[in-house]
């Protein structure tokens, strides 16, 4: 095929793509001839079969939609999924260990229904999954991976939070997030590539990433509430009397208007500003609200 | 009929008989009515589809699927889920933009499945050209995989891609070109093999 053309069906398989991502028009395949026509609808109907295929269908133990649609009974989801310990592996005690040092259930070890694979050809077989995280465990033989190599992962599965990379003796291991494989912008420095992995055992590295990600529902628990609207009563006589004054000045048309702003204007400042000191201490509901100041108004002159 | 083979007959026939559970359908057909429903988000909503919004479509049209039984099917049941995935898939994406664009006063009428032979035909088609594709791209390279799976099948701009593996987009696209190619060829071979 010769250049020009080869070129040609190059910008109109990205017309497709394009097209197939809602990002232009369909590709224009008018002035071509009979024979050009059918290469290039060939191709761009190889690129509409494939185009959006990625991410693959989840396992059906673990597909969301056959769990709300109640096909996946919890025991099914359970024995597929959970992990015989291997008490010979290190990456497996080692993640047991892990589980063990959180609350029970916070952090559930997992088989892949298939292995995962990354770039350099090293596999990830469990998975541990927290309240907020998913983290593909692969292990690797001989060779650190790169932070670049955990990156189909990622694709593959785009639930994952995070990949932890690890030997096989789980003595080095470091966790590699979606952001740190992208360049960022500092704005000291300008465009970062990438930062060099750290390594360390696979208890510390794993075990660091979901202590920051695991809710600390203890510490929560002992806060004290404080009490943020305190300043509030002090603040509203001045207001309340602003606004009184406001009313009192307003001069109404309607005969309606006129009796409710002399209603305001006789009220005591002192009964307002308690009402509100109430509400704000939710000592008033609101149906009580509602009756006091309907009593008001009956008892007025 | 159009002269070929359902490959889901036998399960069609199941589902008339009431020996298919609603979970044997599911698992024959999650994979396809994904893909589709996908598609459908992506075209319509002009934007990286949320895989949640792609399961919402997923739901909403295996539960039409059911609710219409297995009477409705003309030819193809995989070609009638997509094409029913498809619909919902652009009817979730179109939501979204009544959402967004805050559209509440124009009725964005859901369009009526009316399942004819040759919708399910078309999905049918489309389908199994993924199949073969898929089994094609073992003669890829690693690199032409990769640009396969990351820019056409993925979401990726071949720009990202060429960047991130620090060749010129020119290369990109060569690359991205000839994995095509070698697709292309391989599903002519194997046609010509059946022949």
């Amino acid at each position: 095929m010769d250049e020009s053309r080869e070129d040609r069906l190059d910008d109109l398989v990205e017309m497709q793509l394009r097209y197939l991502r809602g990002q232009g028009p369909p590709p224009d395949v008018r002035g071509l001839n009979e024979d050009e026509r059918a290469e290039v609808l060939g191709m761009l109907e190889i690129v509409e079969a494939l185009a959006g295929s990625l991410p693959a269908a989840p396992a059906f133990e673990e597909d969301p939609v056959a769990s709300r649609l109640g096909l996946v009974d919890e025991h099914t989801r359970t024995t597929h999924a959970e992990v015989a310990m291997d008490a010979d592996d290190p990456v497996q005690m080692s993640l047991r260990e892990l589980a063990a040092r959180f609350d029970e259930n916070a952090l559930r070890i997992e088989r892949l229904p298939e292995p995962l694979a990354d770039s350099a050809g090293n596999h990830a077989h469990l998975i541990c999954r927290s309240l907020a995280e998913a983290v593909a465990v692969v292990v690797f033989e001989t060779d650190r991976p790169a932070v670049e190599d955990a990156a189909p992962l990622f694709r593959q599965r785009p639930e994952l939070s995070a990949v932890a990379l690890c030997s096989t003796e789980a003595t080095q291991a470091t966790v590699v997030t979606p952001s740190e494989l992208e360049p960022c912008l500092v704005p000291s420095i300008g465009w970062c590539e990438p930062s060099d992995l750290s390594w360390e055992p696979l208890g510390i590295a794993l075990g660091r990433h979901f202590e920051r990600s695991m809710p600390q529902w203890d510490r929560v628990l002992r806060l004290t509430m404080p009490d943020t609207l305190s300043d509030v009563f002090s603040d509203a006589a001045p207001i309340v009397e602003a606004e009184l004054d406001k009313v009192a000045r307003s001069r109404p048309q309607l005969a309606h208007k006129k009796s409710a702003r002399d209603f305001v204007a006789r009220s005591e400042m002192s009964v307002i500003t308690d009402i509100v000191g109430r509400v704000r201490a939710r000592q008033l509901p609101a149906e009580e609200l509602t009756r006091e100041l309907a009593e008001m108004c009956e008892a007025a002159p | 009929m159009t002269g070929y083979d359902d490959p889901l007959a036998a399960l069609h026939s199941a589902w008339c008989d009431g020996t298919a559970s609603d979970a044997d359908l599911f698992r024959a057909l999650a994979g396809s009515m994904r893909r589709s429903a996908r598609r459908a988000v992506d075209i319509t909503l002009l934007e990286r589809p949320n895989e949640e919004d792609v399961d919402e479509a997923l739901t909403i049209a295996f539960l039409e699927l059911l609710r219409n039984g297995p009477g409705v099917v003309n030819q193809s049941l995989r070609g009638l889920a997509n094409k029913i995935a498809y619909r919902r898939g652009q009817d979730v994406a179109r939501k979204l933009i009544r959402q967004r664009e805050q559209i509440d006063n124009i009725r964005w009428e859901l369009e009526a499945v009316t399942p004819t032979a040759a919708d399910e035909e078309e999905h049918e088609r489309l389908e199994r050209l993924y199949e073969q594709l898929e089994e094609c791209m073992h003669e890829l390279t690693d690199a032409q995989q990769d640009v396969i799976n990351s820019v056409v099948r993925g979401q990726e701009s071949l720009s990202d891609w060429s960047s991130k593996r620090g060749v010129t987009y020119e290369a990109g696209r060569r690359m991205q070109s000839r994995a095509l190619t070698k697709l292309r060829d391989c599903l002519t071979a194997r046609r010509d093999a059946r022949q």
